[in-house]
């Protein structure tokens, strides 16, 4: 399977043909404020990002920044802990540092999962992820929750039952805003803790809609990640399982009128896609991991795009080995930027694509010995404001175990 | 059956709450169920080659176990729980099986309080008709170590255990002189001499460099031996990472009206991750450890749904405990009642998942979201391939 689909897109073009070369000097992220920024050249550095609290700092999971404009940037998270049920928090850069800013309510025995976030004014934001009370007996599944910021505080907003009869749960794991009266989440649905199907639902202003998705009964399929282009043009990635048991990639899209499946190429199985960014409909980026071939498992780099005609799948296009891709962010169709899971949790790394060749790019602060680093999600307003979220397991597997975050910044340095 | 064993055990609470010492106070009852508290002393960073025990007791704000009423709220499991969480047919098999206890130092109440948790669960008594328990020290003899409060938690936790999925089995405790990891797999080398053939282990310490000269202690084929992937969180552990071993991750488990009646999210303590030293079993086909990855399989470990166990040195009797000191002694406990232990590897669990439960949610660290601190469907780090649906696996 790998061999045909890969082989047909190959013949396709190259990656320099793939990307455009006539693309525009400044094309511009689609529903985003764009910094063009001056004639200068961006470098990446740390910056300065609150300590986490010390009960809660085992975990920080489901992170993700959103990045409204440069001096709007939003990276909530969920902080998990030994002694503390989870709770979400949410950091802001202001343009010149980041707060904490006040996390989603919740009674104090619940445990909160963040899955997903997404804000498109300072004013308008929405966090979704499961909650779930941890006792003996009548403890829950995670049930789903969002919550909708207003420019001032976190208010919790009811989700749809499931369409399907049962104990089904619809729990969505992202979310994309587009604006104050249209916003969409997907996910999966779920029977106890066993996915049933992916799920598509929609915010329209005043309350949350389950929308039928093609995947909706396809056992085992879940949407991960999303973009929203505009109010015709949004997409999902996921995986999803094939009869044979194969997972293989799993992509959506909604026209203005209906969400369908779009076959997309891929490498060998396990195979799925974590990250999707466009720059606009004929410039779609999405990013995962294959299984690297006679490797006897292990993940390799997935990148596939998409030109507005066809998809295009590159298998390791800076030819760095075991690694899987997790967030992209794609500033213009020759400016690219993606993140990396190193194996062994020994090292952070980045990809860059530059309208012709793709680069591992070292992550901007010293290698920090016995630690596990790590680096998620990935957003920018354009290619001299990019941020890139990560972290530090400091002391992993001891009683000092800790979450230390590591958030990179590529600027001109004005901020 | 578990209505009786929760009766039974209350009655056991019960007469312990009135039969308390006239100076003795009753913990204060925790605000929110109890506080996990590490029961052993966690070895000093200059005290190289030790190892910690892995129980995690709930206490109360006064660093007290939580016990009388505080206790029965948390409600924690008992044997027929988790024989009806992880669908064991425990009164059926396990005879001719041995599991040996791996743990330091000495507990004097060992037999005493088994036999208080096996009365107290329905569990047949180790006595002259069934003589299934017996202590020895790290050469096979009486000579035991010194007592230890804190350890004496994780033994007691350690044969309820066992006696909770294999109450057929036979049990042997093998206390190792001390903590340090020369003694600690003398007393596994010792297990195996004594005829175990699934050997249960309960402590650790974060990998450090070195750990290989102890590999060998821990490689007896023929023996089934697991150990608990520890209680740190994301990050791998020593003897758990040794690829002759079943590493034993932990999980989140409840009651529920699911179809199964249970169901079970990776717990956020579990230790996970790639090993820095081991090499990568042939077995093991994750994505992103070129060495040896940790857990294996998992159960029950968190504190906050923690399971009842009899301890009355220095201890108040029924306490709760929870940490993958819970997980390692349930799954010796499933591998002996499988009694495959003299035919299988470590390998047997991956080359049959489809017997255990698949746990898909969760997490226990920061990794960026992969699978070695999520639980995901399939293959993950803090609970491996899953948890046991039966014996199948084992």
């Amino acid at each position: 399977m790998r061999s045909r689909r890969l082989a047909a897109v190959l013949a396709a073009g190259t990656l320099a043909a793939m990307a455009g070369a006539a693309a525009p000097a400044h094309a511009q992220p689609d529903g985003q404020t764009t910094d063009p920024g001056p004639a200068c050249t961006p470098t990446w550095r740390i910056v300065d990002a609150p300590a986490l609290p010390a009960a809660y700092s085992i975990g920080f999971n489901g992170g993700t920044v959103d990045a409204i404009s440069p001096d709007n940037v939003w990276i909530p998270g969920t902080l998990d802990g030994n002694l503390m049920p989870g709770t979400t928090w949410v950091g802001h850069w202001n343009g010149h540092s980041i707060t904490t800013e006040p996390a989603v309510p919740k009674s104090p025995a619940t445990s909160q999962v963040m899955n997903g976030a997404s804000f498109d004014s300072a004013t308008d934001g929405w966090i979704v992820g499961g909650q779930y009370v941890n006792a003996t007996r009548g403890g829950l599944y995670p049930q789903p929750f969002s919550a909708h910021w207003d420019g001032h505080r976190w208010t919790t907003v009811p989700l749809p039952p499931s369409p399907h009869l049962g104990q089904t749960i619809a729990l969505p794991t992202q979310v994309a805003a587009l604006s104050p009266t249209d916003v969409w989440a997907v996910g999966a649905e779920t029977v106890g803790l066993t996915t049933t199907g992916s799920l598509v639902e929609h915010w329209d202003g005043s309350q949350w809609s389950v929308v039928p998705n093609p995947a909706s009964n396809a056992a085992r399929s879940i949407l991960t990640a999303m973009k929203a282009i505009s109010a015709s043009d949004v997409w999902a990635v996921g995986r999803q399982v094939t009869a044979d048991g194969a997972i293989v990639p799993l992509v959506e899209r909604y026209d203005g009128t209906a969400w369908h499946l779009v076959d997309v190429p891929f490498g060998s199985p396990a195979s799925e896609l974590s990250g999707i960014s466009a720059t606009g409909p004929d410039d779609v980026w999405v990013v995962g991991a294959d299984t690297a071939p006679d490797s006897g498992g292990f993940a390799e780099p997935l990148v596939e795009h998409f030109d507005g005609t066809s998809w295009a799948a590159f298998p390791d296009p800076a030819g760095i080995g075991n690694v899987e891709l997790n967030g992209v962010y794609a500033a213009t169709p020759t400016d690219v930027w993606v993140t990396e899971y190193v194996p062994d949790h020994t090292a952070v790394g980045m990809l860059h694509y530059d309208g012709r060749t793709w680069t591992q790019v070292p992550w901007p602060a010293p290698a920090e010995y016995g630690e596990y680093s790590w680096a998620m999600s990935i957003d920018g307003t354009g290619p001299n404001d990019v941020w890139a979220l990560g972290g530090v397991t400091v002391e992993p597997g001891s009683t000092t175990n800790h979450t230390e975050l590591r958030i990179a910044h590529l600027t001109c340095g004005g901020s | 059956m578990r209505r009786w064993v929760l009766a039974a055990f209350a009655v056991a609470l019960s007469l312990f709450v009135f039969s308390m010492p006239a100076g003795a106070q009753p913990g204060k009852q925790a605000a929110n169920g109890g506080t996990p508290t590490r029961a052993c002393a966690v070895p000093a960073k200059s005290a190289k080659h030790r190892a910690a025990c892995l129980a995690l007791v709930d206490t109360d704000a006064t660093g007290k176990s939580v016990s009388g009423p505080a206790l029965a709220a948390l409600q924690p499991f008992m044997a027929a729980d988790l024989q009806s969480a992880y669908k064991l047919p425990s009164a059926l098999l396990g005879a001719r099986q041995t599991v040996a206890i791996v743990d330091a130092y000495d507990d004097p109440n060992a037999a005493a309080d088994l036999a208080a948790y096996r009365a107290a669960n329905n569990l047949p008594a180790c006595d002259a008709d069934f003589p299934c328990f017996r202590k020895v020290d790290q050469r096979g003899g009486t000579s035991y170590p010194v007592a230890d409060s804190g350890w004496a938690v994780e033994e007691s936790l350690d044969l309820d255990m066992v006696s909770a999925t294999c109450p057929n089995c036979q049990i042997i405790l093998v206390e190792a002189d001390d903590n340090s990891f020369d003694n600690l797999g003398a007393a596994v080398d010792e297990a195996v001499v004594l005829g175990a053939t699934v050997v249960s282990n309960s402590y650790g310490a974060v990998e450090f460099n070195g750990q290989q000269a102890y590999a060998t202690h821990y490689d007896h084929p023929g023996v089934a031996i697991t150990v608990a992937s520890g209680d740190g969180a994301f990050g791998a552990t020593t003897p758990a990472s040794l690829p002759t071993v079943t590493a034993v991750g932990g999980t989140t488990l409840y009651q529920d009206s699911s179809a199964r009646g249970w169901s079970e999210l990776a717990w956020s303590g579990a230790g996970s991750g790639c090993s820095a030293y081991q090499a990568k079993p042939s077995w093991q086909k994750d994505r992103l450890c070129r060495k040896r990855t940790v857990a294996d399989v998992a159960a029950v470990a968190d504190s906050n749904t923690p399971v009842g166990v009899y301890d009355s040195f220095d201890a108040p009797g029924w306490i709760a405990v929870g940490g993958t000191s819970v997980a390692a002694p349930i799954i010796a406990g499933v591998y002996a009642l499988a009694g495959n232990a003299s035919t299988v590897t470590p390998s047997y669990p991956y080359a049959h998942s489809g017997a255990l439960f698949d746990v898909v949610g969760g997490s226990n660290g920061s990794c960026g979201g992969s699978y070695l601190c999520k639980a995901v469907s399939g293959y993950d780090g803090p609970s491996g391939l899953g948890t046991p649906n039966g014996i199948g696996a084992f």
